[in-house]
């Protein structure tokens, strides 16, 4: 809407919050795509991977300061190219959010909404969220920021009271581990850092943008302390057998909470209380920046009314889809082609870049 | 920008779009109270000619007669049936969200087919808590549930709390659906606890061996002790030790365990080894004699103690290793955590490798403490 900015501390926020809801979602995946307890070994080699290639996308972000990579993009490639990214920013952050919101939906359904349609739900988790994602990124960003200290730092403080009567040594073995099931699930270990794809665009909208690589590199920190924390916790409480066999493992975890003198029977409404704030927030964040991809793409001056073109869009996407644990067959490849994509456009952005810089120069 | 009556028409429009919103979007439209509702405590499971009796136990809350529970039996094929039929034969719905035991009769127990149907089903379902405790009926789960306890008439909350407090002080293993079903999971072995009838209340001593969701036979006390102590020597509790040595009775507690474990697997010979010292106290001699000053007799009562556990000690071992051919020792996790490439080239035939096993139980004492007096 109006040119609105964020502290880079609500940039992290935004960050993180993100990627958690994510990476709780791909947390099935990660479970049962390696045969033994090592995912957080996957886990290291995609924060290590992103970390990696942070350093070159922050350089050149700050070259073109208040630039998202996607307005970078229309600078420095072909008009046909840098519409062909835009779109396939734009349907990636279209899924993502549709998945996130099927799911969350399915979840709510499940454990406290059991006769109200599924459709219902959807469409009053979209309307509200939309209503947020209006007032732009600066309202966003706020909302982040205060739900990670009263809803994501409570919720995951929960769940560690369900490690009572958790087994550690659950964790072993770690050798000899399966290579390649660590390897082939690396795609969906980056895909759960899905943050990055965010700060594409977020790391545009802050004051400061100076410190956008040392945000990032604790964002990455950060996310990946917190996406290892969840898998071992999942692990320790149920060991790798029965974990693979989980639809939804926090859920599952939250089943066990054990506070001292707490008289809740199904402990899993209050984490899922929490979840409901988390995961409201990241679908704005998502819907704002599918506005500002769609506002990039299309160069128009304002991005508010995008978001009325994504509700239905979002709604027919959320409400055909089926759950995420039916689609986990099936996509394996598409996480391969989503994650190399994701990391490979802004590289090859920088590369483009610095090769221009280079020719310029001589 | 705005005039003031456009502002207050917005603010008009917002106030009444909160209104009606913060009206529909309750979620309540399907609510039912609590004083509608029955909350099952506790449920028995036997089988019968054709599909399985649910015994259930529901407390009655805030309606003023002197009896403080109902107990309704029904034939159902399974919890879905016996909810869907329930419904229909009470004016209160049905809610199993506060389940706090199921008791499996014995006969439903040792049929592994209806074990894992109703596993399954409590696994799959939402509102179950995955934390409901269990157990199994030595005979009839309807008679259990059906006991009358005069101290706490609600079976359920009887059964919950004993077994809360069975599981903290380390006399069982497992006490919730859960662990039972981590343990078959990782394993394929449990050991649940057994409820009996005992005069005009319920007692829990004995544990039923599970293998493949079957249940084998039943451990004696002293067998649920010894396997407790190789599961978890730092809390496990060992009963009195009562010896006859030189013709006094000696008993002896066992204050705490430090026990170590030796595994090895030499191809399909599987050998391990338990050492385990036990610091004791002595807990009653006889007045007037003052033998327990002389280092060669408290060696003898060491020594008489020493066999007396290693007796038991051996014949849990041959129970579980001839008898029901059960693992409870948790060896093969144990092998599958540490010593994973060995433990991979036999894990097809790991019960025939466990039969053969050689399992041995080597046993040091310490008395620390003749009490507070010699």
């Amino acid at each position: 809407m109006f040119e609105q900015k964020i502290t880079p501390y609500q940039n992290l926020s935004i960050l993180i919050l993100v990627s958690f809801a994510f990476q709780s979602i791909l947390m099935p995946l990660l479970l049962s795509e390696i045969d033994g307890p090592v995912g957080w070994m996957t886990i290291i080699i995609a924060a290590v991977v992103l970390y990696f290639a942070l350093k070159p996308i922050n350089k050149m972000m700050l070259k073109y300061k208040d630039n998202s990579v996607l307005s970078i993009i229309n600078k420095i490639f072909p008009k046909f190219l840098s519409r062909l990214t835009g779109i396939y920013y734009i349907v990636m952050f279209l899924t993502a959010n549709s998945i996130l919101m099927k799911d969350f939906a399915e979840q709510i359904k499940l454990m406290m909404l059991f006769r109200t349609p599924l459709g219902t739900i959807i469409i009053l988790i979209l309307l509200t969220a939309s209503y947020a994602t209006k007032k732009g990124i600066k309202t966003i960003a706020n909302i982040a920021s205060i739900a990670v200290l009263i809803a994501f730092i409570p919720y995951l403080l929960i769940i560690i009271f369900s490690t009572y009567y958790a087994d550690y040594s659950n964790v072993f073995p770690i050798y000899p581990f399966d290579v390649t099931g660590v390897v082939r699930s690396v795609p969906g270990s980056i895909l759960g850092f899905f943050g990055f794809s965010i700060l594409l665009f977020s790391n545009s909208k802050v004051t400061v943008q100076e410190n956008n690589r040392l945000i990032s590199r604790k964002f990455i920190i950060i996310s990946s302390i917190l996406y290892i924390a969840c898998y071992l916790l999942i692990i320790v409480k149920f060991g790798i057998k029965e974990s693979v066999h989980l639809v939804w493992p926090f859920i599952s975890v939250m089943k066990y909470v054990n506070i001292p003198g707490f008289f809740f029977e199904s402990t899993e409404i209050v984490g899922l209380c929490f979840q409901i704030i988390v995961t409201f927030s990241c679908i704005c964040i998502i819907a704002y920046f599918t506005n500002m991809a769609m506002q990039e793409t299309f160069n128009t001056r304002e991005n508010g009314y995008f978001v009325f073109i994504q509700i239905p869009i979002l709604y027919i996407m959320a409400v055909v889809l089926p759950g995420m644990y039916m689609m986990f067959p099936y996509i394996q490849w598409p996480i391969i082609v989503l994650s190399s994509l994701n990391l490979l456009i802004p590289l090859i952005a920088t590369l483009v870049d610095a090769k221009s810089k280079k020719a310029k120069s001589n | 920008m705005f005039t003031d009556i456009e502002v207050q028409m917005k603010n008009i429009k917002t106030i009444i779009i909160i209104i009606i919103t913060s009206i529909l979007l309750t979620g309540c439209w399907d609510s039912v109270e609590i004083n509608k509702r029955e909350y099952i405590f506790a449920v028995g499971i036997d089988k019968n000619d054709k599909a399985l009796t649910f015994t259930s136990e529901i407390p009655k809350i805030n309606e003023g007669s002197e009896e403080q529970r109902l107990v309704y039996t029904k034939d159902s094929e399974n919890f879905s049936d016996f909810y869907a039929t329930s419904y229909l034969h009470s004016e209160k719905a049905i809610s199993d969200r506060l389940m706090q035991v199921i008791v499996l009769g014995e006969d439903v127990a040792r049929d592994s087919e209806t074990v894992k149907r109703i596993f399954d089903e409590i696994q799959r379902s939402p509102q179950m808590n995955r934390r409901v405790k269990i157990c199994i009926a030595k005979g009839k789960a309807q008679d259990i549930i059906n006991t009358e306890i005069p101290s706490n008439p609600i079976v359920g909350r009887f059964l919950s709390e004993m077994l809360i407090k069975l599981k903290r002080e380390n006399y069982q293993d497992v006490y919730t659906f859960d662990e039972a079903i981590l343990n078959l999971g990782k394993t394929g072995n449990t050991m649940i606890p057994v409820v009996e009838i005992n005069e005009k209340s319920l007692k829990v001593e004995r544990a039923g061996v599970f293998k493949e969701y079957e249940l084998k036979g039943f451990l004696e006390p002293d067998e649920v002790a010894a396997v407790m102590v190789v599961l978890n020597p730092n809390k496990a509790k060992i009963r009195n030790v009562n010896i006859m040595v030189e013709g006094t009775n000696v008993s002896l507690g066992v204050v705490d365990i430090i026990m170590t474990t030796d595994m090895y697997l030499g191809g399909d010979k599987l050998t391990v080894d338990y050492y385990a010292t036990l610091n004791s106290y002595i807990d009653s001699f006889i007045i007037g004699s003052n033998k327990l000053e002389d280092q060669s007799y408290l060696n003898k009562i060491k020594e008489e103690a020493i066999k007396s556990i290693l007796a038991v000690s051996e014949s849990t071992l041959y129970k579980l290793q001839h008898v029901y051919k059960t693992d409870l020792l948790k060896i093969k996790e144990g092998l599958f955590k540490y010593h994973k490439q060995d433990y991979e080239k036999i894990s097809d035939k790991y019960d025939e490798v466990f039969e053969a096993a050689d399992i041995n139980i080597h046993l040091d004492m310490v008395i620390k403490s003749t009490g507070l007096v010699k």
